[in-house]
């Protein structure tokens, strides 16, 4: 990965006024770093300002306050030459209903300048080489995300922006999607993949930024983001639950009923669950570390922010 | 160029502007119709109706004529205005009184032309808005923006696509239109004696037609590109119609040569007149009198009136669009 990130935020801000000039705080101060190469995961549930956000860095929307620099332009005064090398779908998939899918393609590449082979080698890539001559109305939801994931390769993009790009998807084509996103970042471009599929980017994600109500409150690599959350809970099978988990409440850990199992928050380990249980003259059937995932980190810190 | 090349692609592959365009042409073939209709020669049982009711009219006058007559200048002699004029030298009956009336190409065969006017104003500026309101709408100008980051350039190829998106439709329907009241008027032999300034007139006319669709389109998209719905837009126009062109037009006559229909008309017709109600005392007897002056509106005003109106809509349809966020 370069020192330069492909996309730097600071002070990110955009207020949004409704007919009856309430606002209502898109991004507030956003500081957001998305390094160069790999599959970077933009999460946040609905309303955090993913999508303002995207249209900031996209020239769509003029923050209110902060700077923005995509793949080192400065925007707004570098929009066009930063385009130039970026490819981005925003939320549903806008195509012209009458054209196929192949001549919508090659619209968007006369105006880009971009060969008409290429059209046709993004259809491949997507998987719509065999669907291209239809008409895009005829298109299902799923055909739709693949026509808009072939746009944004037309120009060779060094970033890749997809704003919920498995919507709609079957499970094959969701795997689809993870593996051009994977193969894209292999190739050296930068994956920038906003998502409430947290179990399919949780795979393929190398960095996450996790935003709240419009500003930022976590980031890193998705391994130590998790790193960091391990080893605090176990899962416990028994056959003397209320003893066990009398015992282990008086420990000072936090146990709860899940099932047959037993749930242990707090504890340092596994060991230490089994020691105390054993002390106690109760001996485990089944005693596993659960480890955290992007759900988990992902829930955790939403509800933080919220309490 | 490019830009241009995709969006008159676009223009030209909605399924709604050919439906519209075709409504232009049943105008057409309806205005042909009415001129077709309207420049038949009298039946010859029309042209015996009125030969029997001349002559009854005729006789009446031998036997009372002279006291009518009398009875005429009587009236006009008590008229306040010394220059009143009852006509009462004509009060004999002529056969060209109680003919059907033959309309006249240089005349009427003109003028029913311009009467396309108004079909070719709204479509194409139906055709501009919709062409423009549609991609808002669909949120395609969000994915049209990430390929083409610059918006000036972007609207110019748009408002440039509508202006000769429209072109065919115009030219077709306009020329179908003039030919198809030629035919007409041909084929009731009134084009006989037809004077090269009446041809020059209908030319010029259908030239003048012909910058009306174009005009209006980009109107239309300069609209949309403020409002962003085809149903917006439709809002302004009939609320502008209603107050402005209606109401106010009304309640405030001088207003009339500011109206879009008065300069629409005086620019496709060569220039027209407006009538605005004067009162004052005139008569001797000092009592108020009222009358209708006529006031002509000039081709070359209506037509400055008519572009900077256009200039107007796309300057703030530009600055607006510069600024405005795009979702």
């Amino acid at each position: 990965m370069g020192d330069e990130p492909a996309i730097w935020t600071r002070g990110l801000r955009k207020t949004y006024r409704s007919f009856t000039m309430r606002e209502v705080v898109a991004v507030q101060g956003l500081d957001l770093r998305v390094p160069s190469g790999g599959v970077h995961a933009f999460l946040g549930p609905n309303g955090a300002g993913k999508t303002t956000t995207i249209r900031m860095l996209l020239g769509m929307v003029r923050p209110d306050a902060g700077e923005i620099r995509l793949l080192g332009h400065a925007l707004p005064q570098g929009l066009e030459p930063a385009l130039r090398h970026v490819g981005a779908v925003v939320e549903q998939p806008t195509f012209y209903p009458h054209f196929s899918g192949r001549e919508n393609l090659m619209l968007l590449a006369v105006a880009a300048g971009v060969p008409a082979s290429k059209v046709d080698a993004v259809l491949d890539q997507v998987g719509l080489a065999g669907r291209g001559r239809d008409r895009f109305r005829k298109y299902s939801l799923g055909m739709r995300q693949r026509l808009a994931i072939a746009a944004t390769l037309l120009r060779d993009p060094q970033l890749v922006i997809l704003d919920e790009p498995t919507n709609g998807l079957d499970p094959a084509g969701i795997h689809d999607v993870r593996e051009l996103m994977r193969s894209l970042a292999d190739q050296g471009r930068t994956v920038l993949v906003s998502s409430h599929a947290l179990a399919e980017v949780e795979q393929v994600a190398d960095t996450v930024s996790i935003v709240v109500r419009g500003a930022l409150v976590a980031e890193g690599r998705v391994a130590d983001l998790l790193g960091e959350r391990s080893g605090t809970t176990v899962r416990v099978r028994v056959d003397e639950t209320d003893d066990a988990a009398a015992v282990l409440r008086r420990t000072g850990w936090t146990v709860r009923d899940d099932a047959n199992h037993l749930v242990v928050d707090g504890a340092p380990s596994a060991a230490e669950v089994n020691r105390s249980l054993a002390a106690s003259g109760i001996y485990a059937h089944e005693l596993s570390l659960v480890r955290p995932d992007l759900e988990a980190v992902f829930l955790d810190l939403t509800r933080e922010v919220a309490s | 160029m490019n830009l241009l090349r995709v969006e008159l692609a676009r223009f030209y592959a909605r399924v709604l502007l050919w439906c519209v365009a075709v409504g232009l042409f049943v105008v057409s073939g309806l205005v042909v119709f009415d001129a077709w209709h309207s420049s038949r020669p009298p039946s010859a049982a029309a042209v015996a109706e009125a030969q029997t009711f001349y002559e009854q009219q005729l006789k009446d006058f031998e036997e009372n004529g002279e006291q009518m007559v009398a009875d005429c200048k009587d009236q006009q002699s008590q008229d306040p205005d010394p220059k009143a004029d009852y006509g009462c030298d004509q009060m004999k009956p002529k056969l060209e009184y109680y003919l059907p009336y033959t309309p006249s190409f240089a005349g009427e065969g003109v003028r029913s032309l311009g009467t396309i006017s108004m079909a070719i104003l709204l479509v194409a500026g139906l055709m501009g808005t919709s062409f423009v309101a549609a991609e808002f709408a669909s949120g395609a100008i969000s994915n049209w923006l990430t390929f083409a980051p610059r918006r000036v350039p972007v609207l110019a190829s748009k408002l440039g696509a509508a202006f000769l998106g429209v072109l065919p439709a115009v030219i077709l329907a306009v020329g179908v239109t003039a030919g198809g009241i030629v035919l007409a008027y041909s084929s009731h032999g009134l084009l006989d004696g037809v004077t090269d300034a009446a041809w020059a007139s209908f030319r010029d006319t259908s030239l003048r037609l012909l910058a009306v669709g174009p005009i209006a389109a980009v109107a239309g998209a300069a609209l949309a590109f403020l409002l962003r719905h085809t149903a917006a837009v439709l809002g302004v126009v009939i609320g502008w119609a209603v107050v402005w062109e209606g109401l106010l037009r009304s309640l405030i006559p001088t207003l009339q040569p500011y109206t879009v229909v008065l300069d629409v008309t005086a620019w496709v017709q060569g220039g027209t007149t407006y009538s605005i109600e004067d009162c004052g005392v005139r008569a001797p007897d000092g009592s108020m009198t009222c009358e209708y002056v006529e006031h002509t509106l000039h081709m070359t005003q209506a037509g400055l009136q008519l572009g900077g109106l256009v200039v107007v809509l796309v300057v703030v349809a530009l600055l607006v669009f510069r600024r405005r966020d795009v979702a």
